[in-house]
């Protein structure tokens, strides 16, 4: 028997390509961004034009491994391990807080350092409460309707990791948190007015932040009218919005940009898209947004198809994790949304974020490796890869 | 194994991806309304962003010596400017930037918050005040970049901008010719406010591309732009004879102990001043140290009486209007002539009969007297405005007196008119006294003066030019020549002024001691010594005035300014390539002049050999004509009167032929013609 299992591992394993290859694709324009983004920010700030395109340029290669590691995991595994990588997850956000290991950077505790690596665990986190939702709600199908089955322990646990991304603060990364959470329990079958009734609930709970925080209140005060907080608290989305602008329908080519003369800050991570709108002008966002749209679609199809409801949910976790940034990083880029600290995944400079997103696609390539075909038509090279449910 | 999702959980992913996409769409259309609806009216409001409309100064353009050496430079220096709106904490601001550009704190607060778009604080840093600017603009952009608040800094509205600044790099070096100018480079005295309309040079603006933080990063402005830069103006001045003149004018003035002293330059066929020199002196790099009175240039606007100097004019007028021969006798009343009971003439020395010669040659000033007499009062005062007395030179220079000249025809008494012919009552500036005496050098023609050469383009083009200009004839050619002779005798053995001719030259010269007016008498105690002379005597090249003011010690003009024209002359000859044609046996002979022949000064050559011939000339009264050939005018002259004949030049330079012939025998009396040609 393992003899046999190993033959028919080396037979070609049908991953979907093109959720592969658009991932690699973005993963390119991303590093030709930051470079060409960043090379005046990094000079004046290190001495070195090439301080953050080498640093992406290692992300991205252990990124890769992430991937590759991903793809070769058999995703029924992680249930074993749902409950260690949950515990480790939350341990790691609360070692944030520890002075010695945790980083404060400008005021926020969201780093961990670990020799010459700085990590992110809220970003780890996403992916722990993903794994854990999917086979929380895996296994509990039908009972979902239940508030005390389907409802309640998701929501403390949830709150507890949303707590604790908030006392970083990370407003960003815990609002996009609870939109995965709520968007999962409401596919996974949780009964609607739990939901709203606990959005209602958190949602004056959110405003009363708000308007507590001079901060954020100005963000969101410059976020109604940039133009006319342009000097101050409007000036990062004044300048975006003139970067966007700007570019036009075709862009003023690649490195054109005006905007990383320092007018825009964050213009290599939170805002890189207003830069690449600007070089690459509306087409160039059309592209983005494309290539987005098909990891999307690819998630949503591999959901739908996924031979089972761990994999189904996992696939969709998974495609939240990373489109739900991607969509609202546009959307305050461009002005929709109110601006907060979120990168666009694969584009911004960034290493836990860019880890984290490629094991996901990782792991997505390993459930499109075991979708079952109706006509059989890959051969059935996955199905040995598939443990036997004991 | 899990089941597969079922029917109601896969509607649910299918609304979920449905809700992104819609999501996706909207983003897309909110790019599309960004970039192509409202793309043309932000990239502009982005232009309008990040380029910024400039100011480019204008280059004031130089003021350079004849041989193109920088007299007046403008030089590129920082200035602090501000954008008070731009700035939120001025308090702060001013707390930190105070001790840097070395204000009061309150006093830089009230600069930063003026309710104006634009200001300066600081114009014109010291390199070591910029340096501490910089290294606190770096600081703070560092903070600024690491404190991560949205919106601008500060720091970012105070920032440097480049300006020109006018200097000088001979420092006191011809100041008050050259004048100076405000700190906004315009012109305020002297040239540079003459020219300043020439020299300024054009504004413009121009659109740079900056950052964020105020770096340009594209810019408008070219690195040599003649379309901002001022014409380049090209002085008469030769920076080695204005730095021998003011030397040794110094030099002078501190030996007699004198209130200062004036020093002019100029040569005579062409009435190009090359120095204009005096003390105290005045650094135009440091005007604002310098008292008032000094920053002007007195030689142009003041006016002093010319005592005996005088007289040459006074000979001038009468041999010219053939009322006097040059060998006429007059009677000096052995040193006191009463025209009146109670008005008298007085001489240093008593003296019985003078020539005319010999008039000038001892200074007499009764003979003098007597000659103006002997003009009459209408024609003497013709030829001194003809002379240029009494009126403006036409120099192009700010601030020029016309002097002082009575019309002594409607004198009131007889003194008044006598007292003219030796040079009082009447003011004259340096400049008339030169140029009118640089006429008779100059064959009898008045040239005006000028200063500037020409003004050239940035490119180098020719924008105004200053040819020589004459004004009038005032002497006919011979009355010149004569008036020539008889000056060189003030500087021979019996003259006033011996102590003028520098060794292995000759000069024609008159000295002058003439009493100041304090209040409004004579003083008894303050003299302007004077002494105006030309060399070499024959063929003059350079025509030189020395005043010295208040001397101590000594008053007469031979014995205090002569000196100082004979130091002059010398070195100054050197420079030009004019040299004696035996070594002068004179131990104390001045070396540095040598050294400071300019290159391009030594490139042009001599411009007229100078070969004083060795002719033996014959002692006593001649009976038959000699031949003159090779004789200069002056030997020719001496030799002619000694015989009693009366003699017309013709030309300049060697005898080359004469009338009658050589060999005839001659009567005292007669006339003889002789023809003279320079360069044999």
């Amino acid at each position: 028997m393992p003899n046999e299992t190993k033959v028919q591992v080396a037979t070609p394993v049908h991953y979907d390509q093109m959720l592969q290859i658009t991932t690699c694709s973005l993963l390119a324009l991303g590093m030709a961004m930051i470079f060409i983004s960043s090379t005046l920010m990094a000079q004046s700030q290190y001495n070195d034009a090439y301080y953050f395109i080498k640093r992406q340029g290692v992300y991205t290669l252990l990124g890769l491994g992430a991937l590759f590691l991903g793809r070769s995991i058999n995703y029924h595994r992680y249930k074993r391990w749902v409950y260690f990588i949950l515990l480790l997850s939350l341990i790691s956000l609360i070692l944030v807080f520890v002075p010695g290991i945790g980083g404060k950077v400008r005021g926020a505790a969201r780093w961990l350092r670990l020799g010459p690596l700085t990590l992110q665990p809220s970003e780890f986190a996403k992916l722990a409460l993903v794994l854990f939702l999917a086979y929380s709600l895996a296994r509990k199908q039908e009972k979902m309707k239940y508030f005390a089955i389907g409802f309640l322990p998701h929501m403390l646990v949830a709150g507890l990791f949303i707590a604790l991304i908030l006392k970083e603060p990370d407003f960003g990364t815990s609002v996009t948190l609870g939109a995965i959470i709520f968007t999962m329990l409401f596919v996974g079958g949780t009964r609607l007015t739990h939901i709203l009734l606990t959005l209602s609930a958190v949602i004056p709970l959110g405003v009363w932040m708000v308007l507590r925080d001079p901060k954020k209140f100005a963000r969101i005060m410059s976020f109604m009218d940039p133009w006319k907080h342009g000097q101050d608290v409007g000036y990062q989305l004044k300048q975006a919005l003139l970067a966007i602008g700007s570019g036009g329908l075709w862009g003023l080519g690649p490195g054109q940009s005006r905007a990383k003369l320092f007018y825009l800050p964050d213009c290599h991570t939170d805002f890189i898209l207003a830069i690449f709108s600007e070089e690459l002008g509306f087409l160039g966002v059309l592209l983005v947004l494309a290539l987005f749209t098909i990891i999307l679609c690819r998630g949503f199809r591999l959901s739908l198809k996924a031979p089972d409801s761990f994999g189904s949910y996992l696939a969709l976790g998974l495609t939240l994790m990373i489109g739900l940034p991607a969509l609202i990083n546009m959307g305050v880029v461009s002005g929709i949304l109110p601006t907060k600290g979120l990168s666009l995944p694969f584009l911004s400079y960034g290493g836990s974020g860019l880890l984290v997103n490629l094991l996901a696609v990782g792991i997505l390539l390993n459930i499109s490796s075991q979708v079952k075909f109706p006509s059989g038509a890959p051969p059935k090279a996955s199905k040995p890869l598939v443990e036997a449910e004991k | 194994m899990n089941l597969a999702p079922g029917k109601w959980v896969r509607l649910r992913i299918g609304l979920v991806a449905l809700a992104l996409l819609a999501f996706g769409l909207y983003i897309s259309g909110r790019f599309f309304y960004l970039q192509v609806i409202r793309g043309p009216e932000l990239r502009e409001e982005a232009i309008r962003e990040y380029q910024k409309f400039c100011p480019v100064l204008p280059v004031r353009g130089m003021i350079q010596d004849r041989n193109g050496a920088e007299l007046a430079v403008s030089t590129r220096v920082s200035s602090v400017v501000a954008h008070p709106s731009q700035i939120k904490h001025a308090g702060r601001l001013s707390q930190q930037l105070a001790p840097i550009l070395g204000y009061k704190a309150r006093d830089l607060q009230e600069i930063l918050t003026r309710a104006r778009p634009f200001v300066f604080v600081k114009r014109h840093l010291t390199p070591e005040r910029e340096e501490a600017f910089r290294a606190w603009e770096a600081a703070e952009q560092q903070k600024a970049r690491a404190s991560k608040t949205t919106g601008r800094a500060d720091v970012n509205a105070v920032y440097l901008v480049p300006e020109a600044k006018r200097y000088y790099p001979h420092l006191d070096l011809a100041g008050q010719v050259l004048g100076f100018c405000n700190i906004d480079g315009q012109g305020l005295e002297g040239i540079e406010i003459q020219y300043d309309q020439l020299l300024y040079g054009k504004p413009k603006q121009c659109w740079n591309m900056t950052d964020a933080r105020g770096h340009i990063v594209v810019t408008g402005e070219k690195a040599w732009d003649p379309d901002v830069m001022g014409n380049n103006v090209v002085l008469t001045l030769d920076r080695t004879l204005q730095y021998l003149a003011e030397k040794e004018l110094l030099a002078g003035v501190e030996k007699f102990r004198a209130a200062g002293g004036m020093a002019l330059m100029i040569r005579p066929q062409t009435g190009e001043i090359l120095a204009m020199a005096q003390t105290p002196v005045m650094d135009p790099n440091r005007y604002a140290q310098v008292p008032e009175a000094a920053r002007r240039n007195r030689l142009v606007t003041d006016c002093l009486e010319p005592g005996s100097t005088f007289k040459i004019f006074t000979a001038a007028s009468a041999l010219d209007a053939q009322v006097v021969k040059s060998v006429d006798k007059f009677h000096c009343e052995n040193g006191l002539w009463r025209l009146s009971p109670k008005e008298m003439i007085r001489d240093v020395h008593p003296y019985g009969a003078l020539t005319v010669q010999q008039v000038i040659q001892k200074s007499s000033n009764i003979g003098a007297a007597k000659l103006g007499n002997k003009v009459g009062p209408k024609r003497f005062d013709h030829y001194l405005r003809d002379f240029g007395f009494g009126r403006r030179t036409g120099i192009l220079f700010p601030g020029e007196t016309p002097g002082l000249l009575k019309n002594i025809v409607r004198a009131s008494s007889a003194i008044d008119r006598a007292t003219l012919a030796f040079g009082q009552g009447v003011s004259v500036t340096i400049l008339q006294l030169t140029m009118a005496l640089a006429a008779m050098g100059n064959d009898g023609v008045l040239m005006e003066p000028h200063l500037v050469k020409e003004v050239l383009s940035p490119q180098g083009g020719k924008v105004q030019e200053y040819p020589p200009h004459p004004v009038r004839r005032v002497l006919s050619q011979q009355t010149a020549r004569q008036m020539l002779a008889i000056m060189e005798t003030v500087t021979q053995n019996g003259g006033t002024a011996k102590e003028a001719v520098p060794p292995g030259f000759t000069v024609a010269g008159k000295t002058g001691t003439a009493q100041k007016i304090v209040g409004r008498a004579y003083s008894h105690s303050k003299f302007t010594s004077w002494f105006i002379g030309m060399i070499p005597a024959d063929n003059p090249v350079l025509a030189i005035a020395i005043a010295v003011d208040e001397p101590k010690g000594a008053i007469f003009g031979g014995v205090v300014a002569a000196p100082i024209f004979r130091e002059i002359a010398a070195q100054s000859l050197r420079v030009l390539g004019y040299y004696p044609k035996e070594p002068p046996k004179d131990k104390n002979e001045p070396v540095l002049a040598g050294m400071l022949v300019s290159p391009a000064a030594a490139a042009t050559g001599p411009e007229v050999s100078f070969t004083p011939p060795k002719l033996e000339i014959p002692q006593g009264p001649l009976t038959i004509m000699p031949d003159l050939k090779g004789y200069t005018i002056r030997q020719v002259l001496t030799l002619l009167n000694r015989s009693g004949l009366h003699c017309r030049f013709e030309g300049s330079g060697m005898a080359v032929s004469q009338e009658p012939a050589p060999g005839t025998a001659i009567t005292p009396g007669a006339t003889c013609v002789v023809k003279f040609k320079s360069g044999v």
